[in-house]
């Protein structure tokens, strides 16, 4: 059985630099385009849901590749504990699936961006998240609710909206939120760069296996790809050249373990 | 008054919703898609509505660029013997306030709007025998997606009318 696929779409672009992140953790991982055989799926341990733009965004982000045959294998494997991981259009089509919240009450969609109560258009910068209950997921229980980690953000339609927003304000489930350089979870652009709703960058479902986030971790696993001018502990070292890794590769290295690779 | 705005070649966004529609959820009756986008203009002129919109769309392309889409002042009643056509309003629930293009358009058109309201209007020819029923086919078979989620909108941000026509007549 084969570690990971990675979904490649019409209009994917992260899909090798998701790849290689994956592969420089130990995984085995498969290019599967989206029109393959269903049977030629099923024998991995692992889907990842790459960015990029998939059928161009028409529609809505991610909505047209969501109702794709190839999706009804993912929720199934989903459901069925494999870990899976969506990352920004990966993450809208989650949630077009409604698969983070799937049989639940609750239900999340990716509006575009705002600032403030206009149209904010695409983004695309470093910005700082924090972990909340990071145990609770396969792919975060490297992290420290208390660490404070830079990520790219790179997207037009990444505002989560929830259905029960109340709910969300305890949902025990692990979540990504944006904050600043000192770790606070600010409301207002650029903290939050995209107006969502409690700062939430990414979620998992409670099981923890599927997680849905708009920022790419594959962008900053290796030294080179941190930039030296952030106000972080990173970019100091790398600007030091003591820095050997980026700080998402114990991301992938975290999903690695749970495949005990 | 009421824009409606198409492309003049192929447009691949009502392309890919007509295909995924046909071939991944089931909606064979949905014979053809037209994608629109709506602009809902209210402003103080002198001018006829028709001047007007020849005014503000030849002084800018904030709402229609003539390079490549074309406008027609309202989308009528279609009843025939293949189809009856459905329109699909869709206005996002995020923008209540005060469009941005108000101030550019009356900057550079030198004009006084006052209201601007954008939508997508989704033109869907059903086959069916009366507009009832193929309106009831676009709510069931094209709005939502297994019976809970919506494809052509977002029921999270984004609200839905369906009509017969939309804009003046």
């Amino acid at each position: 059985m084969t570690d990971c696929a990675v979904i490649q779409f019409p209009g994917s672009n992260c899909e090798y630099e998701t790849l290689r992140a994956l592969q420089d953790v130990g995984l085995e991982v498969d290019l599967v385009p989206w029109n393959t055989t269903i049977d030629s799926l099923g024998h991995h341990k692992s889907y990842v849901l790459p960015g990029g733009f998939s059928f161009q965004d028409r529609v809505r982000a991610g909505v047209v590749a969501s109702v794709l045959p190839i999706m009804e294998l993912i929720a199934h494997e989903a459901s069925s504990g494999k870990p899976v991981l969506g990352i920004c259009n990966g993450c809208q089509m989650l949630a077009e699936m409604g698969l983070v919240f799937e049989g639940d009450d609750n239900d999340m969609a990716m509006a575009p961006n705002m600032k403030g109560e206009y149209l904010h258009g695409f983004v695309c910068d470093w910005v700082y998240v924090r972990i909340e209950n990071p145990a609770s997921s396969l792919f975060t229980s490297c992290f420290s609710p208390d660490d404070v980690i830079p990520i790219p953000i790179n997207h037009g339609e990444g505002k989560f909206v929830f259905h029960n927003h109340e709910r969300m304000q305890t949902y025990s489930g692990m979540t990504i939120k944006y904050c600043n350089e000192q770790g606070d979870l600010l409301s207002d652009y650029p903290v939050n760069p995209n107006g969502s709703a409690l700062n939430i960058a990414g979620i998992a479902n409670e099981k923890g296996n599927v997680l849905a986030m708009m920022p790419h971790p594959e962008r900053a696993v290796l030294d080179s790809q941190v930039p030296v001018s952030l106000h972080h502990e990173d970019a100091r070292k790398r600007r030091q050249g003591c820095l050997t890794q980026g700080p998402w590769k114990p991301f992938f290295k975290s999903l690695a373990e749970h495949l005990n690779v | 008054m009421s824009l409606f705005v198409y492309q003049n070649h192929i447009d691949l966004h009502a392309l890919s919703a007509f295909e995924a529609l046909s071939q991944y959820l089931g909606a064979k009756k949905c014979i053809r898609l037209k994608r629109y986008k709506g602009w809902d203009i209210r402003a103080l002129t002198e001018l006829s509505d028709q001047e007007f919109i020849d005014h503000v769309t030849a002084s800018s392309y904030y709402l229609l660029n003539p390079n490549k889409e074309s406008s027609k002042r309202c989308l009528p009643v279609i009843q025939k013997e293949e189809y009856i056509a459905v329109y699909v309003s869709v206005v996002s629930s995020l923008l209540s306030k005060r469009h941005p293009l108000i101030d550019r358009l009356n900057q550079r058109c030198g004009v006084q709007i006052e209201n601007l309201k954008e939508t997508v209007v989704w033109e869907c020819h059903v086959q069916a025998v009366s507009y009832q029923e193929a309106a009831d086919y676009v709510e069931k078979s094209i709005l939502s997606v297994n019976g809970k989620k919506g494809f052509l909108y977002n029921a999270l941000f984004e609200t839905f009318q369906i009509s017969a026509s939309v804009g003046e007549s």
